[in-house]
């Protein structure tokens, strides 16, 4: 078999190949920077020795909630405890001036999706880690990426493109969160999510 | 070496490229997110973004006063949910309470007045400025010969008001709408030579027959239709649905036996089981010794032929046999039926019908399901079968509560040519036969409201409807319609009391009877009244989500009956029916009437899953088994929601 005869075939196979496996999941997400950077793990480390609960309200709240308002933060950081860049924006952009941090949330669903904490971690009693996965021992924050066309945290659908590979707390479209309420035996209705 | 490119070359790089492209996640990925991107048009609303709270109240749809608890971010209700301790309900909603707080945005609502004329669709109404409606109004209240005053949600406080509104205007009658339920319950009040008090006690039936009622949706409380559901699925005692009907409705699915009967022979069905008991000797042995024209009925029925009722309702005499036994031997037994529509006039005779059915199988024995106790001495106000036919001229129906009206072929029946009905609703409900007034009423949830029923063992409850919208600037509530058509039709009216003052009044009442419960829907604990200190506290309680049921009536004997009081508007039309010798049906004569159809239960079996909405009524009715403990929530949710054990 002459493979001349088909090269442009092949140029094609693997230049599309190139587009859809490296070109096309780099260029879907846009990398947007956090407002601000954040240790977890300084806050959870021995000198602070806070827990998930203690800024992240699980009970309901706030649509959206479980991420703590910018008086929570004030609570300790009325004035600079170190002297962090990041601590000292904060201080000054958000504490003095009372105004909100604009988190980009990474695991935050659709506006059709209703979401309780507490159901979750109350009721089933599910840890922060099995959905959140080690995000809070992080060192900073990681940059969010947005989906260019849907608009969705790039956490929804998982960081590997094909979802093959996703570790367990990977994920969180219907499909993933129905899984495991089969596993756990809850019956799935419509209204239980889309109120 | 040539280094032009081809068309052939073009292609096999196309050719390529399309395989790679199938190859890589690219076309999948750019599916998915395309299909999101078109569920996420800027111009779709955004849910509200806010502090979230509960607000409790209770459900005014229907009668059944189901507790309801809407959940609300900054104060607006964005979605409903049952109340598990709530004694009238435990938990279930059915589908129209679960998406009641959207009913407000129906595209039918109406704010302010509108003309529509007869069978015209609602996009045709024409709107009117409230004076406008209101001259009109006025013009043919003044002229009408034969007025009814139509209350479709009666017993309320605010019915006192329509009540007081056709004492004054000039020929007018007021008539409570009943449900069909009702309409068998006063159909087997009638036969009692006493007055008495009827209700009907699900729980402790064996068989049901159900004749075209809605069993499963709608003709009793949702939490009754779980129960239903749940003795189906083997929890508690066993229960045997036959349902009879032309059609295969929701109920015929999940009935043990589907009895399809020709259409509108439904109350010759009925009397067949009758005959069929009475050949059989079948009748409950109190009832031969209480009727005191056993006998008269037995030779009423006797010369109606067998093989013609066989012929009318498409059933076999062994098939009526077979079901007359299982009445009689597997019970107690409960028959019910609901008459709507009737494009044949039939109604009120099927549910006299099935009311001596009930008697015949001794249903209001001890522990029987139909609880009979002696009733009050009150002047029953008149219903709507009892109106002569074609002889209204104007119906004012109060459709402010319900939406709209049950009746409207009943209606049909009584209104004369040039009939005009005037409705008070939030929607535009077209109807075939009259030219229409719609005034626009507040939608549920707009307005304060009282919900007064009467539960299965026959306590009176009352329960209250608090507001969670702002009611539409132009809309009339049931006080507001009263007072306004006095001074369109007298030109002056009386300063009543406000839908407030009047419920309080009611509740006021309530209190000094001293009789009866409170459940507290702030801790879900239920107490006697007589612990409430004031009316005030009462009032607080009910507009929280709080119910009161009164005592259970004491059973006292309630005497003889007359069975043919009931029976015999059945026994004329069936009558006349044979006199015409008129057979409405058209089928092969030498063909057998189609058998009963079993339906094997798909949902038991597990080969069906059942609606959505359906098993959304099992979750938050805490009846399922899928939760294993209960839980609080954080002591800063202002409510705690406990859900019951299975």
């Amino acid at each position: 078999m002459n493979l001349q005869q088909y090269r442009w075939f092949l140029v094609g196979i693997v230049v599309a190949a190139i587009t859809g496996w490296i070109v096309f999941p780099a260029a879907l997400y846009e990398r947007i920077e956090q407002p601000l950077q954040f240790s977890h793990n300084v806050h959870i480390g021995e000198s602070v020795g806070m827990s998930c609960t203690d800024c992240h309200q699980m009970n309901a709240g706030e649509r959206g909630a479980a991420i703590p308002a910018v008086s929570k933060c004030a609570e300790c950081h009325s004035e600079a405890i170190g002297t962090t860049e990041a601590e000292l924006k904060l201080v000054e952009d958000y504490i003095k001036t009372e105004r909100e941090i604009p988190w980009l949330v990474y695991s935050q669903q659709p506006q059709n999706v209703h979401f309780s904490h507490i159901a979750h971690t109350g009721r089933a009693n599910i840890r922060c880690e099995e959905c959140h996965g080690p995000h809070g021992e992080s060192e900073s924050l990681r940059p969010f990426e947005r989906n260019r066309i849907s608009g969705y945290s790039r956490d929804i659908w998982g960081s590997s493109i094909t979802r093959v590979g996703n570790a367990p707390w990977e994920g969180k479209k219907m499909d993933d969160c129905a899984d495991c309420h089969t596993k756990r035996g809850v019956v799935n209705s419509c209204l239980k999510c889309h109120q | 070496m040539n280094h032009r490119i081809s068309r052939r070359d073009l292609l096999q790089f196309a050719g390529g490229s399309a395989l790679g492209l199938l190859l890589s996640p690219l076309p999948w990925k750019l599916l998915d997110d395309s299909a999101i991107w078109t569920q996420n048009w800027p111009w779709n609303a955004e849910p509200l973004r806010g502090p979230v709270s509960n607000l409790l109240t209770t459900c005014s749809l229907c009668p059944s006063g189901c507790g309801l608890r809407f959940r609300c971010v900054s104060g607006n209700p964005i979605s409903t949910h049952g109340i598990p301790e709530h004694p009238a309900s435990h938990g279930t909603l059915c589908p129209a309470g679960l998406l009641a707080h959207h009913l407000r945005y129906h595209p039918q609502r109406i704010g302010r007045p509108v003309r529509l004329a007869a069978g015209a669709p609602f996009v045709e109404a024409t709107p009117l400025t409230t004076e406008e409606a209101f001259n009109a109004i006025g013009e043919r209240l003044r002229s009408s010969k034969s007025t009814v005053v139509l209350d479709a949600r009666p017993d309320r406080a605010a019915s006192e008001v329509l009540k007081q509104l056709a004492r004054t205007l000039a020929n007018a009658t007021y008539v409570p709408e009943h449900t069909e339920r009702d309409r068998t319950i006063r159909a087997m009040a009638s036969a009692f030579d006493q007055q008495v008090e009827i209700s009907f006690d699900l729980s402790s039936v064996r068989t049901i027959l159900s004749v075209r009622a809605p069993l499963i949706d709608g003709w009793h409380s949702p939490d009754r239709a779980a129960a239903i559901f749940d003795r189906r699925a083997g929890t508690g005692s066993p229960l045997f649905i036959i349902h009879v009907d032309s059609t295969p409705s929701r109920t015929a699915e999940v009935a043990d036996e589907w009895v399809k009967v020709h259409p509108g022979s439904e109350m010759v069905f009925v009397l067949g089981i009758i005959g069929a008991l009475l050949d059989e000797g079948l009748t409950a042995p109190e009832t031969r010794q209480r009727a005191r024209d056993f006998a008269e009925l037995r030779s009423a029925l006797a010369p109606v032929s067998r093989e013609w009722i066989s012929a009318q309702c498409g059933m076999t005499t062994d098939k009526l046999h077979v079901i007359a036994r299982r009445l009689a031997t597997q019970g107690p037994s409960l028959a019910l039926a609901d008459g709507q529509p009737d494009p044949n006039g039939r109604s009120s005779a099927l549910h006299a019908a099935v009311a001596c059915l009930n008697l015949l199988t001794g249903s209001y024995r001890h522990r029987a399901p139909v609880r009979a106790h002696r009733g009050s001495n009150t002047e029953a106000a008149p219903s709507l079968d009892a109106i002569t036919d074609g002889s209204v001229d104007v119906f004012l129906a109060d459709e402010s509560i319900s939406g709209s009206t049950s009746t409207e072929h009943l209606l049909a029946q009584k209104g004369s040519r040039n009939c005009l009905l005037i409705s008070l609703s939030p929607f535009v409900v077209p109807h075939a036969a009259f030219e229409q007034i719609v005034l626009p009423a507040p939608a549920f949830g707009e307005m304060l409201t009282d919900v007064p029923g009467v539960s299965d063992d026959g306590r009176e409850t009352l329960s209250v409807t608090i507001p969670a919208f702002r009611s539409q600037e132009g809309t009339f509530n049931t006080v507001d319609l009263c007072a306004a058509l006095l001074r369109a039709v007298a030109g002056t009216a009386d300063a009543s009391p406000s839908t407030e003052e009047l419920i309080k009044d009611r509740i006021a009442s309530v209190l000094k009877t001293g009789k009866g419960h409170v459940f507290k829907s702030s801790d879900r604990t239920i107490v006697p009244i007589g612990s409430l200190s004031s009316s005030e506290e009462l009032w607080t309680e009910l507009t929280a989500g709080g119910a009161w049921s009164g005592d259970q009536p004491t059973r006292k004997p309630t005497g003889s009956f007359r069975l043919m009081r009931i029976a015999r508007p059945a026994l004329e039309l069936c009558e006349q029916e044979r006199r015409d010798s008129r057979s409405r049906f058209t089928h092969d004569e030498q063909s057998a009437p189609p058998a009963p159809v079993r339906i094997v239960d798909p949902i038991l079996q597990g080969t069906t899953v059942i609606s959505p909405l359906i098993s959304k009524l099992r979750e938050e009715s805490g009846l399922r088994p899928f939760h294993p403990e209960a839980f609080d929530q954080a002591s800063s949710s202002p409510v705690s929601v406990k859900p019951s054990k299975a």
